[in-house]
C-alpha cells in the first residue's frame, strides 16, 4: 500500500512510499528518520496526533516533525 | 462572544460555547464555511506564487563554451595538427560534462517549481487549517490584510521565560524570502536590545537556522499547520552558539573582571578585547587614557603606573613590560646600567686576554710549545 510520508527533519520533502499492510506508526518512524528516539518527534497521521502502535493505512498521510529545530 | 476580523467575518470562537447546541452548531459551521474561503485565498496565492517563482538559470554560458571547443576543434583537425586536435578534445569533453551537469540542475529546478505549484489543492490547504484549531489554542485571520496567525504557548529556554509569541503568516507576498514575523506578546526582551525578543528572533524575524529548508518546503507546498509547527519548534529551541542575545547574557551580561552582574543597561566595556565590565571593575591607561579589564592592563616594570598592553613595550634585554618613559633606546633603566657595568667589565676581560696572549709568547720564547689536549 501507499502512504504519503512527510520527514521534517530532512528537507521536508513530501515522498509517496511503499510500505507493507500491517506497517504500524513507529515501524514507519524507524524506517524514515532513524537513529532517534519517537518522543522527540511530533508524529501526525493525517494531520492527527496518534499512538505509536496505529497501524497505517492505504493513503495515509505522516508527518515527522522534530521536537528541537535549532535557529541560528 | 465571537472575535471579528477586520472585514467583520467572525473567525474565533472566543471563551466558553454557548450552551444552545444550534447556536454553537451554527458558529462552527461559520468558522468552517470562513475557513474554506481562507483555504481558497490562500491556495489561489501559493499557486500564482509557484507559477511566478522565477525560472532557474538555464546553461547558456556552458553550452557558448561547448561551441567554442567545437570550432577550435573543427579549426586544429583541418590542419592536421595532432597535439592541439588532443587538446582541444580533452577540452571539448570537459565541457560537455559542465553542460550536462548543468542542465540536469535546471532540469531539477524546473520539475521543483511544477510540482511545487501543481500539488497544492485547495481540500489540503482547508485541512491544514482545520488541523491548526488542534494544534494551536489560538488561530486568528484578517482576509483584507492577508494574515493568518497562531499563538504558541508561552516559551521558556533554560528557565528564561520568554512569553507566548504570535506566528504571523503573510500570503499577499509570498515572493518575500520569510513571508512570516514572529510577535512576542509579552516582551521579555534581551538587555541592551529590545529588538532581540527570543535568543533567535531579531526584530520579529526568526533565524531559522536547521529550520529553513524544512520551513520553506512547507510553505511552497501548502503545508500550513506543518509550517507553523516547525517555527514553534524552532522558537521552543535554544542553540546557544549562535544566538543574537545568548540566555547567560539576557538580563545583561556579566563582568569580566568581577562576576558580578552588570545589569541592563551596563555600556561599560574593555576598549581592547570589548569584554562587558561592570562600574567598579576596568581602569584607565595612563597613556592613552582607554578603558581596559584586568588583562589588558598591566603594570610598568619601572614606575609601577597602569597601561594598557599597546601602551607597554617589552624591555630589549628583560623582556619585562614597560612605559615609554621607563624605556630608552629599548631598554629599561635596570638593562642600561647592568648593560654600562658589562662594557667597563669587557676591557679588563680584553687585558687578561692580551696578558695571556703574551704568556703564552713568552712560553713559546723559552722553548715550551703548548701542546692541546
Amino acid at each position: 500500500m501507499k502512504v504519503l510520508v512527510i520527514n521534517n527533519d530532512g528537507g521536508g520533502f513530501a515522498d509517496y512510499v511503499d510500505v507493507p499492510e500491517g506497517t504500524t506508526v513507529r515501524e514507519m518512524f524507524e524506517r524514515t528518520v532513524k537513529s532517534s528516539s519517537p518522543h522527540n518527534y511530533l508524529i501526525r497521521v493525517n494531520r492527527q496526533p496518534v499512538p505509536q502502535d496505529q497501524t497505517l493505512r492505504e493513503g495515509d498521510r505522516v508527518s515527522f516533525t522534530p521536537t528541537k529545530i535549532e535557529g541560528a | 462572544m465571537a472575535r471579528t476580523s477586520s472585514d467583520g467575518v467572525a473567525d474565533q470562537l472566543d471563551g466558553e460555547p454557548t450552551a444552545d447546541p444550534g447556536s454553537r452548531r451554527r458558529h462552527v459551521e461559520n468558522r468552517r464555511r470562513d475557513q474554506f474561503r481562507l483555504a481558497d485565498s490562500i491556495c489561489t496565492a501559493l499557486r500564482q506564487a509557484g507559477h511566478e517563482r522565477p525560472l532557474p538559470m538555464f546553461p547558456d554560458s556552458a553550452w557558448q563554451v561547448v561551441v567554442t571547443w567545437r570550432r577550435n576543434l573543427e579549426f586544429v583537425q583541418n590542419r592536421q595538427w595532432r597535439g592541439a586536435v588532443v587538446e582541444c578534445r580533452e577540452e571539448l569533453d570537459l565541457a560537455l560534462h559542465e553542460l550536462i551537469d548543468q542542465a540536469n540542475t535546471t532540469r531539477q529546478r524546473l520539475q521543483e517549481i511544477d510540482d511545487q505549484s501543481a500539488d497544492i489543492r485547495l481540500r489540503d490547504v482547508y485541512e491544514e487549517l482545520v488541523a491548526l484549531d488542534a494544534e494551536f489554542g489560538e488561530v486568528e485571520w484578517d482576509f483584507r490584510e492577508q494574515k493568518l496567525s497562531v499563538i504558541t504557548e508561552s516559551i521558556e529556554l533554560e528557565d528564561m521565560d520568554l512569553g507566548s509569541f504570535k506566528i504571523v503568516f503573510d500570503w499577499s507576498d509570498l515572493s518575500a524570502t520569510k513571508p512570516y514575523q514572529v510577535i512576542a506578546l509579552e516582551p521579555n526582551t534581551a538587555a541592551g536590545d529590545d529588538d532581540v525578543t527570543h535568543p533567535h528572533v531579531h526584530d520579529r524575524t526568526l533565524c531559522e537556522g536547521d529550520g529553513r529548508v524544512p520551513i520553506r518546503n512547507a510553505l511552497r507546498q501548502g503545508r500550513l499547520c506543518d509550517f507553523f509547527l516547525l517555527v514553534q519548534q524552532v522558537l521552543q529551541t535554544y542553540n546557544a552558539g549562535s544566538a543574537y542575545v545568548r540566555l547567560t547574557d539576557w538580563d545583561g551580561k556579566s563582568c569580566a573582571d568581577c562576576g558580578d552582574s552588570c545589569g541592563r543597561n551596563s555600556s561599560n566595556y574593555c576598549d581592547d578585547c570589548e569584554i562587558t565590565l561592570c562600574s567598579d571593575c576596568g581602569g584607565m591607561c595612563s597613556d592613552c587614557e582607554g578603558n581596559f579589564c584586568a588583562v589588558c592592563r598591566g603594570a610598568c616594570h619601572g614606575c609601577d603606573d597602569r597601561f594598557c598592553r599597546n601602551c607597554l613595550t617589552d624591555c630589549t634585554g628583560c623582556s619585562h613590560g614597560f612605559c615609554k618613559e621607563c624605556l630608552t633606546d629599548g631598554y629599561c633603566e635596570e638593562c642600561r646600567e647592568s648593560d654600562d657595568e658589562t662594557t667597563d667589565g669587557g676591557t679588563t676581560s680584553s687585558e687578561t686576554t692580551t696578558a695571556t696572549t703574551d704568556a703564552a709568547v713568552h712560553t713559546v720564547g723559552v722553548g715550551e710549545a703548548c701542546v692541546s689536549a
